[in-house]
């Protein structure tokens, strides 16, 4: 078990609820943090971001009523990591989102694919992610790899659950075009791009062009 | 990739090329690691990410939504430098007064439009039943729209036809328009702010606009978005407790990340103005 200094206000008890609290979402965050930055300093980007969620923790049941406990404490520790890694690189590249790398689906092509598994498929949709925007990017990954909800994914972003879900609809119809979805709409004389009952529908015309 | 990709399957795939999953985790090694630097070991400095937590200073203006316990520190604005796309070229900061005639005439067609896009191929409907126009405004020979339901606001964007003063439907060949439906936040402004989902930037033939509606507080009588560039100062309309504008992006939009943040200034009916930030889809402090 860590050693960690001892806390002014709760003590010994709240030294072993953050240990379990680290125990529990370490390896959530280093993924977290994989997704994002290089090898080599996604641990460090990791621990640094348990190190500032210590520095909070007496604040944390202020900030909100579950934001010590579950997954939604695993989100505050992701923001934490993506404010990290953004100060890191502001320097160089003013950015405010994160894009998210995946595999190479050629190491994929040397492992041994399960039976469902399409390695040409994985190909387009690896291609068609390097062709998107960031921000799409970072909000696909939010809910689909770092499985967080869209008030989790709010909080990370620091926007609301409806701001996320509107990001999210906004992604998936930038994916969907980069795939070749999209064309042949049904409706005459417009191609709609993206329909969602919960989130944002873009129609656009492109009659006579 | 399949057409008929729903979520579960793009869950799957993306789990089978996730990074994350490469990762070997030494727990206790890391748990070490984080004693040491809980215990006050020192690491070089280049090893050491740096940490801004602070929020940006300036007023709350409202937010679409709960507030975020955790606020990004989005300091960076980036307006967009390029050029407007020529067929923006005539788009204003300011918009143009426009007859009675003329806004019945844009409220009928993006009404048309609408109706005409309420059912997609996925069987997706407009949801929000009736919709009711609200503002109405020109820039430059565009029309711009907003309506709203009970569930839904629905901003539309019209290249019209103004040879004769008042808009008209333009001729096919120079049609172009574009809707953006999104849902009807439940919030209320304070009397000296607003409330919006945020700044949503879309695309036409032509490139990509920007566009932003929502409500203001009773003290509000003006919305300027600061959105530097080409673009410069942006003035909303403002009616009735509800505010909207437009402007252009850019050609390439599609290829063209840029940050969403955008200086808001609020003008009060006493004079007073407020200094904000409103992000891409979002307002934040």
């Amino acid at each position: 078990m860590t050693t960690l200094p001892p806390d002014e206000g709760n003590g010994l008890l709240l030294n072993e609820e953050f240990a379990a609290f680290f125990r529990a979402h370490y390896a959530d965050v280093v993924r977290y943090v994989l997704r994002r930055v290089d090898d080599d300093v996604a641990e460090d980007v990791a621990v640094e971001s348990f190190v500032v969620a210590w520095r909070q923790w007496a604040d944390l049941p202020k900030m909100g009523s579950d934001v010590r406990g579950g997954d939604a404490t695993r989100a505050y520790v992701f923001g934490i990591a993506r404010r990290l890694i953004l100060a890191n690189r502001r320097e160089s590249a003013r950015r405010v989102a994160l894009g998210v790398r995946l595999t190479d689906p050629a190491v994929l092509q040397a492992d041994s694919p399960g039976p469902e598994d399409s390695v040409p498929e994985l190909v387009d949709l690896a291609g068609a992610w390097l062709r998107l925007r960031d921000q799409h990017q970072e909000a696909l990954a939010m809910t689909y790899l770092d499985d967080l909800t869209s008030e989790q994914a709010g909080r990370v972003l620091g926007i609301s659950a409806v701001a996320f879900r509107v990001r999210l609809t906004r992604a998936r119809a930038a994916l969907r075009a980069q795939l070749g979805v999209g064309a042949g709409s049904a409706l005459k004389g417009t191609s709609s791009r993206e329909t969602s009952s919960r989130g944002l529908r873009v129609v656009t015309d492109r009659s006579g062009r | 990739m399949n057409e008929q990709m729903q979520d579960p399957e793009l869950r799957r795939a993306l789990q089978r090329l996730d990074r994350g999953a490469l990762a070997t985790i030494d727990l206790d090694g890391a748990e070490a690691a984080l004693g040491r630097r809980l215990a006050g070991e020192e690491r070089g400095p280049e090893h050491r990410p740096r940490l801004r937590l602070g929020r940006r200073p300036g007023r709350r203006l409202g937010v679409a939504a709960a507030a975020a316990a955790v606020l990004t520190g989005l300091a960076v604005v980036a307006p967009w430098q390029g050029a407007i796309p020529a067929a923006m070229a005539s788009w204003t900061m300011v918009p143009t007064p426009i007859s009675a005639a003329s806004e019945a005439a844009i409220a009928e067609r993006c009404l048309g439009h609408l109706a005409a896009s309420s059912t997609s191929p996925d069987g997706a409907v407009v949801g929000g039943g009736h919709f009711t126009a609200s503002i109405m405004e020109r820039r430059g020979d565009w029309a711009f729209a907003t309506m709203s339901s009970s569930a839904e606001d629905v901003m539309c964007l019209d290249r019209g036809d103004w040879s004769g003063g008042d808009y008209r439907a333009p001729a096919e060949s120079a049609s172009e328009w574009g809707l953006l439906i999104a849902p009807t936040s439940d919030q209320s402004p304070a009397p000296d702010g607003l409330v919006t989902t945020g700044i949503v930037e879309d695309g036409l033939e032509s490139g990509s606009w920007f566009y932003v509606m929502g409500s203001v507080g009773a003290d509000v009588t003006g919305v300027t978005i600061h959105t530097g560039g080409a673009t410069g100062d942006v003035e909303a309309t403002v009616e009735d407790g509800r505010f909207a504008a437009w402007w252009p992006g850019t050609k390439d939009w599609w290829d063209s990340p840029r940050a969403g943040d955008h200086d808001v200034t609020l003008t009060l009916d006493d004079g007073r103005r407020i200094q904000g930030v409103m992000s891409d889809f979002v307002v934040t402090r």
